[in-house]
């Protein structure tokens, strides 16, 4: 039955713990995509490329926000802004995934850990995508409104400070705390597939619930690498922490959006 | 100074006075303020708290620490039965009482023709008073007419190999799976964690039940004492190669010493018990046998310290439990894995290990037995052992650590692989009978200090996701021992 081992790698120079390693499902599935997103972004920043996830409200003159708002939306450039965003997902999300992917293995027969896997990673970036689409309509609801006030080159501070204010909430900790659970998943036939796509799908919202304000609300001013960096920093530090302690992570957040206001754009980038 | 020797509580000389001296400290620890850490409710916080009791300023770092399915469940009930041992030690000390006293074990596992008496509580903790009308501090809500079973107290777990279970569950490992500190009970226990452990905390019931007052029942540390002892006996059969890893090593737990000061150990400190705090050893466990020749030292790092597990088959339905017995049915497909025990072209596994998967409840739930035969067959169901539910409220809070998920029992059933047509691959389906044991009656005898803490163990009902089955293997890169592990019957003097 070889055919239902975990494809091996042999590169003789490695050691057999990097071997099993280099062969897991959590290396196929959380950590190669995370270094493909990773490294695609300092690609982009090696060659001067900017990034964008949102957004940037129309300028000139507009009758109210209502206007402004319809402007910035025509304005947007969706096949960056869905390139840009679905390679920050890639780069950020799969990690976080770790102990999800390791469970939905450790539950599954071993001939169908790689689809069972599949089909919960699915799932779950269809939440995020979903999420994401509603998030750049929110951002840039509010970024037009801090334009009209004239407030658009605190938008970083303001947004990494709304992101500091969730992570030391109650509500945050319930959520995170929803995140850490489970489903029995069965183990055969069509029934196995639909509750991996369920499971992947719940923990998609318990994730976005969780996660969506610290990733986005940072994205309201200038962003760039360092922006992304701290967001995956903090995000990371949680999941792998037993109760984290978050006083650190909101420091992080805001002084990373104080650092918005002294830096042009570009120096993040 | 010579170490201090802990000894069985049963077999104490007649006109021993450890238990006495064990009596007046506990009465002395409850009078002091719950804010001292050298208090005896302080000291049961730092295991756990029920939410309704305020937290002492400062205790953050130090409360609600217990470590549970987790492969830090044995160092750092050791590092905790160790500060209390020091802090009870000081006491009995200023009391008047000896200057080596020790914690006593019990060892319920004992075997019966020597110690007819092993499976019952020791007579010093039985009954609210002491002959001189005095009350007894020794007492406790708790079921006082225990008489564990041998599942109860079965010494199966000691024949599982590896240390660290797979970070997925499946298989257990002997210290639990191999993943970071985890509190409270949530997600799948190690082998001498659930059985006896966790049963002979449900078994006692009453405060004992439950991870958030267990300690306040001064039989706790007698109970505990006897796991880290077990731990002990595990050890010196000669663990396998790289059992244990950098990270695991470097893990450290925050307690209090007998002056109430702040105290760290990490696990490297926690090998050689002659050298923790004041420094202790056991009456009696076997002599070690291959052991690494220096503890403190993590394995090679190419060790491979977890075991690995398979998938073999699972039911098809979720199972809610009351009082009465419910059969359910796992189909197997001994094809879809890579390990049998038939095919000389797979790997042989180590172990068989029954899951009971995120099991939910709320309050008290006790024990579950558990029954296997090949379906169909007609053959009576082999009674395989006891699932403990201890800390079952905890895992099911969906607001918890665990986000509700539950716990999950994964109970060591190689020896009966051959009876239910596992090792030469005849069987297509095992039916699994789960029958819940009546919750223990309790007796309401703790002291008077103790009596706003109540025991309600609420209604019956367990919820349990999945039952399964998984192959497991011990650690591929292992090094052999030199002397296969003995029967643990043989071990356990």
């Amino acid at each position: 039955m070889a055919g239902l081992a975990t494809p091996a790698v042999r590169a003789s120079f490695l050691t057999a713990s990097a071997r099993r390693g280099l062969s897991s499902e959590v290396f196929r599935w959380a950590v190669a995509p995370s270094m493909v997103g990773w490294g695609g972004f300092l690609l982009f920043a090696a060659n001067g490329i900017a990034l964008q996830f949102c957004l940037s409200p129309a300028t000139g003159e507009f009758q109210g926000v209502v206007s402004a708002f319809r402007a910035a939306l025509t304005g947007l450039d969706f096949r960056t802004l869905g390139f840009n965003w679905a390679l920050m997902l890639v780069a950020m999300m799969p990690p976080l995934l770790i102990p999800m992917i390791t469970y939905v293995s450790a539950k599954s027969f071993v001939d169908r850990r790689d689809l069972a896997i599949g089909l919960f990673v699915g799932a779950y970036a269809s939440v995020w995508v979903a999420a994401t689409a509603t998030a750049v309509l929110v951002l840039l609801a509010l970024q037009t409104l801090l334009m009209v006030a004239g407030l658009s080159f605190a938008g970083g501070l303001v947004g990494a400070s709304l992101a500091a204010l969730w992570q030391i909430s109650d509500a945050k900790r319930r959520a995170l705390n929803r995140r850490h659970g489970v489903k029995p998943l069965r183990a055969s036939g069509g029934a196995a597939n639909v509750d991996v796509l369920a499971f992947g799908g719940l923990h998609g919202w318990r994730c976005v619930r969780a996660c969506a304000p610290t990733m986005f609300l940072p994205m309201l001013g200038a962003h760039g690498l360092m922006t992304m960096a701290v967001i995956f920093i903090v995000l990371l530090g949680e999941r792998m922490t037993p109760r984290p302690r978050q006083l650190g992570a909101a420091v992080l957040l805001v002084l990373s959006g104080i650092l918005t206001l002294a830096a042009p754009h570009a120096a993040f980038g | 100074m010579a170490v201090r020797v802990r000894k069985s509580v049963y077999a104490l000389p007649a006109g021993d006075t450890t238990l006495d001296w064990y009596n007046k400290a506990v009465k002395e620890l409850l009078s002091r303020p719950i804010a001292n850490p050298t208090s005896w409710r302080y000291m049961a916080g730092v295991h756990g708290a029920r939410s309704s009791v305020t937290r002492p300023t400062g205790a953050s770092t130090y409360w609600d620490k217990c470590q549970h399915s987790c492969w830090y469940f044995f160092p750092w009930h050791r590092g905790y039965i160790t500060a209390f041992e020091a802090v009870v030690a000081d006491c009995v000390a200023k009391l008047g009482g000896p200057s080596d006293w020790a914690l006593p074990y019990w060892n319920y596992s004992e075997d019966t023709t020597a110690n007819p008496s092993a499976r019952s509580l020791p007579p010093a903790f039985v009954g609210k008073t002491l002959a001189d009308g005095s009350q007894n501090y020794l007492s406790s809500i708790r079921n006082a007419t225990i008489n564990l079973t041998d599942a109860i107290v079965s010494l199966n777990a000691l024949k599982v190999k590896a240390f660290g279970g797979p970070p997925g569950g499946g298989a257990a490992g002997f210290g639990g799976p191999k993943t970071g500190p985890n509190h409270p009970i949530g997600g799948t226990s190690g082998a001498l964690e659930d059985t006896p452990h966790n049963v002979v905390h449900d078994a006692i019931g009453g405060l004992m039940a439950d991870p958030d007052t267990s300690p306040l029942d001064p039989i706790f540390w007698l109970h505990h004492c006897n796991i880290d002892r077990l731990w002990e006996v595990w050890r010196n059969q000669g663990p396998p190669a790289g059992w244990k890893d950098a990270t695991w090593l470097a893990q450290t737990f925050d307690f209090h010493d007998a002056a109430g000061n702040p105290i760290t150990f990490a696990c490297s400190a926690l090998l050689d018990t002659t050298k923790i705090m004041h420094g202790y050893s056991y009456d009696s466990t076997p002599v070690a046998t291959a052991m690494i020749s220096d503890p403190t030292q993590s394995s090679p790092s190419d060790s491979q310290p977890t075991q690995t597990a398979e998938l073999a088959g699972a039911n098809a339905e979720t199972i809610s439990l009351v009082s009465d017995p419910v059969t359910t049915t796992i189909t197997l497909a001994l094809d879809r894995t890579t390990m049998s025990f038939s095919d000389a072209a797979k790997t042989k596994p180590s172990n068989v290990f029954l899951n009971l998967e995120n099991m939910t409840g709320s309050g008290v739930q006790g024990n579950i037995q558990v029954s296997v035969a090949p379906a169909a067959s007609g053959a009576d169901p082999l009674v395989v052992g006891v699932a403990g539910t201890f800390g079952i409220a905890q895992a099911s809070d969906p607001q918890g650590d665990h986000g509700g998920s539950g716990m999950t029992v994964a109970m060591d059933i190689t020896d009966f692989a051959d009876q239910i047509g596992l090792s030469d691959g005849s069987a297509t389906q095992v039916s699994v009978t789960l029958q819940p044991q009546p919750q223990p009656e309790v007796d309401s005898s703790a002291p008077d200090e103790l009596a706003d803490v109540t025991f309600d163990p609420g209604s019956p009902s367990i919820g349990i996701g999945r039952v399964s089955l998984f192959f497991a293997s011990d650690p591929d890169t292992a090094a052999p021992t030199s002397t296969p592990p003995a029967d643990p019957s043989t071990l356990i003097a």
